[in-house]
């Protein structure tokens, strides 16, 4: 027998359970599956195929390629088909496709937010209705508020069952990535800990908890907390604890630091070319101009240290202290800081 | 070039040899054989591409960043151009540079055409399809599939739906196609790619850091092994020009190519240290100070305005009828006939060369009298442009 993803028990049983009863009745029905990305949304989903295998047929659509209706009604016609086969001219009505069907089926929309446009997002959430309670719904995306949004748009009078998937916390990611691994005792238990702990504290992403210590063991077979947090590191630290600056960069940033530092007014590129150009006469720096400077700011940009927002003020990505580091000049910083800029 | 009938002709032609060789060996697209300074970057592709191709290897990911000229490009190929030599056909590599594509989409038919070696015509649509039926199965028999894409930036569409689908190819493990995103930002799938495509990409990072001054001298000077047309000076000093902006070894290569072309042209026998100095200082010239020099009297002029009106005020911003004001009376001096019809022409000649900018009509900006402006070079560099015009024939 099919079961649940471990931690997902409930948002299991609750679709199976409610399809059956659907079908025993012979009412539309309609689900929206929400939760941050890697929270086992599509891999339950898949479970669930199997376990009502023996009262549906289904159809798996990902949306993001899949977004309009002709592309939908097709694969529902031809769900296992090869895509070789092309089907000219219109694909049959949906109330044909539901007429032809011999089980219900279940349409799985994956990544429905994808869907070309929100009419026909709507739009599928009523084909139970509308079309034939055969076709059972499931929908599938990242936003918990989706069919909240649409829902006073949607009418129905039966509204789709939500299942929000929540994060996974530090336990359940401690088993997700021992059952992936199958070997746990590669696995140091700290390390492990470790991992579970961080993923858990930044996203509950299962995905991501399993490529850290697939990435960690490609460091070395058994990882210890070393390696799982430098991985870690390489992710979630600040950018800047990995950039490297050029002179002339670091000149740039310092000016930003000292001019934000005092003045509550915007800082703009303009005003702090013309700051960086006289701060460079002052500590008898070489200024470089247009072309090298912009090439010396956009070092500063693709670091993420700084941005400039729409309109044209420069916003610092980093708080003080950790400018000073990326500077890594305390001389040259105290030097800014002591001009009249 | 061959008319001096002087004794030293052939001399003449030993260094020009020397030199000429010099240049070729400077080309960029002349892809070394050794990546001196990334021995790190090459030993963790290597085995990464070891893994994934390995007989249980898995689908994967890997996120490369790193400045422009930091040798990304180049060493990611050279590292596949080897294992291709080592292990012959059991892998199938796919290099795919984004900004070279038209349409990003185009991206789904390269590939599809680089995996079925198909040369019929085929559509965006169906391509992607197949791939993404392709990558859905397993099949043992076909080999593992790597794709480069360079310059990812240049995938983003709006919706990413593009992105999406590429790396949610390498989250079906025993698919064993394996992606290798190049770009420049450091944090793109955290700061630009939404949350389902960073979760798919995870967690296998590198980055090629700028090269210091060092380092540049230590790669050229290995890639111009057996020359002895340059100083060590010289490379030294291009290094640390570059090394002190952004780190980028293709500028360095730049410079001293424009060096030896110089030394060339004033026959030199070597490359020195004042054909490098002339070098920089011709890069340095930047495009936008050859768009101020093909401005017409008037655009002088009112280029010379927005400058003043910037300095006496200390504004930025200023409004079309503050710029008319001082353009008018540099016009008188000068004997000019100014007048609002060529001024506003002129705007947009300079708006188009970005040494002014004028700002989005709003409703309340329709009046052109009220327009907003700003300078579109640093006060101080509109200041040296001016000067430079003033006595044109100092150098
Ligand atoms: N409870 C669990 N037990 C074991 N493995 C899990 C569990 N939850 C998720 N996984 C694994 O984590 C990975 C991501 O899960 P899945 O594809 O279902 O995420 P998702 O919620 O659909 O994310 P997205 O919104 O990004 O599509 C899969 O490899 C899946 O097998
Ligand atoms: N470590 C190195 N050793 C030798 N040549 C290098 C090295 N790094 C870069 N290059 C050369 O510099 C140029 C730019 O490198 P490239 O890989 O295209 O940079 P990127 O892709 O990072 O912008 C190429 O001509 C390349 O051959
Ligand atoms: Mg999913
Ligand atoms: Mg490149």
């Amino acid at each position: 027998m099919v079961t649940a993803l471990k931690g997902r028990e409930k948002e299991f049983d609750t679709i199976c359970d409610n399809v059956r009863k659907a079908i025993a009745t012979s009412q539309p029905i309609t689900f929206y599956l929400s939760g941050l990305p890697g929270t086992g949304k599509t891999a339950t989903v898949y479970r669930v195929i199997e376990a009502l295998s023996d009262v549906t047929t289904s159809v798996f659509i990902n949306c993001a390629s899949v977004n309009t209706l002709k592309d939908l009604t097709t694969a529902l016609i031809s769900p296992a088909e090869s895509p070789k086969k092309k089907t000219r001219g219109r694909p049959p009505s949906l109330a044909k496709i539901a007429e032809a069907l011999s089980k219900p089926m279940l349409v799985i929309l994956d990544e429905i937010d994808h869907l070309s446009s929100s009419t026909l997002l709507y739009s599928v959430f009523r084909w139970p209705q509308e079309v034939s309670w055969k076709l059972i719904v499931i929908g599938i995306a990242n936003s918990i508020d989706l069919t909240e949004r649409l829902l006073p748009k949607l009418k129905l009078t039966i509204p789709p069952i939500t299942l929000p998937f929540a994060p996974y916390n530090k336990d359940q990611l401690k088993d997700i990535i021992a059952e992936k691994l199958q070997d746990e005792n590669s696995m140091d238990k700290t390390s492990l800990e470790l991992c579970a702990r961080k993923i858990a504290a930044v996203s509950g992403d299962a995905r991501s908890a399993v490529r850290v210590i697939k990435q960690a063991k490609s460091v070395t077979a058994t990882p210890t907390t070393r390696e799982v947090l430098g991985v870690l590191n390489s992710v979630y630290a600040s950018p800047l604890s990995r950039a490297r600056l050029p002179l002339q960069s670091q000149v740039l940033l310092a000016v930003c630091l000292r001019i934000s530092n005092n003045k509550k007014t915007a800082l703009t590129r303009f005003a702090l070319y013309n700051a960086y150009s006289k701060a460079c006469t002052e500590l008898n720096i070489p200024a470089v101009k247009g072309d090298d400077l912009e090439t010396a700011w956009g070092n500063i940009e693709s670091q993420s240290l700084a941005s400039v927002d729409k309109a044209g003020r420069i916003r610092l990505q980093i708080d003080a202290s950790t400018a000073r580091s990326v500077i890594a000049n305390s001389h040259m910083i105290s030097q800014i800081d002591d001009l009249n800029l | 070039m061959a008319k001096s009938k002087t004794p030293t002709r052939a001399a003449n032609k030993e260094v020009k040899n020397l030199i000429e060789d010099l240049l070729k060996k400077l080309h960029t697209s002349e892809v070394p054989e050794d990546l001196p300074c990334r021995g790190e970057q090459i030993n963790k592709i290597e085995k990464f591409l070891r893994s994934v191709i390995s007989p249980n290897g898995e689908s994967s990911a890997m996120y490369i960043s790193g400045v422009p000229g930091t040798g990304k490009t180049a060493t990611v190929q050279t590292v596949v151009r080897r294992l291709e030599d080592e292990v012959g056909p059991t892998f199938k590599a796919i290099y795919i540079n984004a900004m070279e594509l038209i349409d990003p989409k185009e991206f789904f038919v390269r590939v599809y055409k680089e995996i079925t070696q198909d040369s019929k015509r085929v559509g965006i649509t169906t391509a992607r399809r197949h791939l993404n039926l392709l990558f859905q199965s397993i099949d043992r028999k076909r080999p593992p599939i790597i794709i480069m894409i360079d310059e990812l930036d240049h995938m983003c569409t709006k919706r990413q739906e593009l992105i999406y689908d590429i790396f949610n190819w390498t989250t079906n493990e025993r698919a064993r196609v394996t992606v290798i995103a190049i770009a420049n930002t450091l944090d793109l799938p955290e700061r630009m790619l939404s949350q389902r495509i960073a979760s798919r990409l995870g967690s296998n990072r590198l980055t090629f850091e700028p090269y210091t001054h060092q380092q540049i001298q230590s790669i050229i000077t290995a890639r111009l092994s057996d020359t002895t047309a340059f100083d060590d000076q010289v490379v030294e000093l291009a290094g640390r020009k570059v090394a002190a902006i952004s780190g980028d070894l293709r500028k360095a290569i730049e410079i001293l190519r424009r060096a030896a072309e110089l030394a060339l042209d004033a026959k030199a026998s070597r490359v020195s240290l004042e054909h490098v100095q002339s070098s920089i200082a011709e890069t340095q010239s930047s495009i936008r100070m050859g768009y101020f020099q093909s401005l017409s009297e008037h655009g002088i002029e009112l280029f010379r305005a927005a400058t003043t009106q910037v300095m006496t005020t200390g504004v930025e911003e200023f409004r079309f009828y503050e710029l008319f004001k001082h353009y008018l009376s540099f016009c008188a001096g000068q004997g000019l006939d100014g007048n609002e019809l060529i001024a506003r022409e002129i705007i947009c000649t300079l708006s188009s060369m970005r040494l002014i900018i004028v700002a989005a009509t709003t409703a309340h900006s329709h009046n052109w009298w009220h327009r907003k402006m700003q300078l579109g070079v640093p006060l101080q560099e509109a200041l040296d442009f001016l000067k430079s015009y003033k006595n044109p024939d100092s150098p």
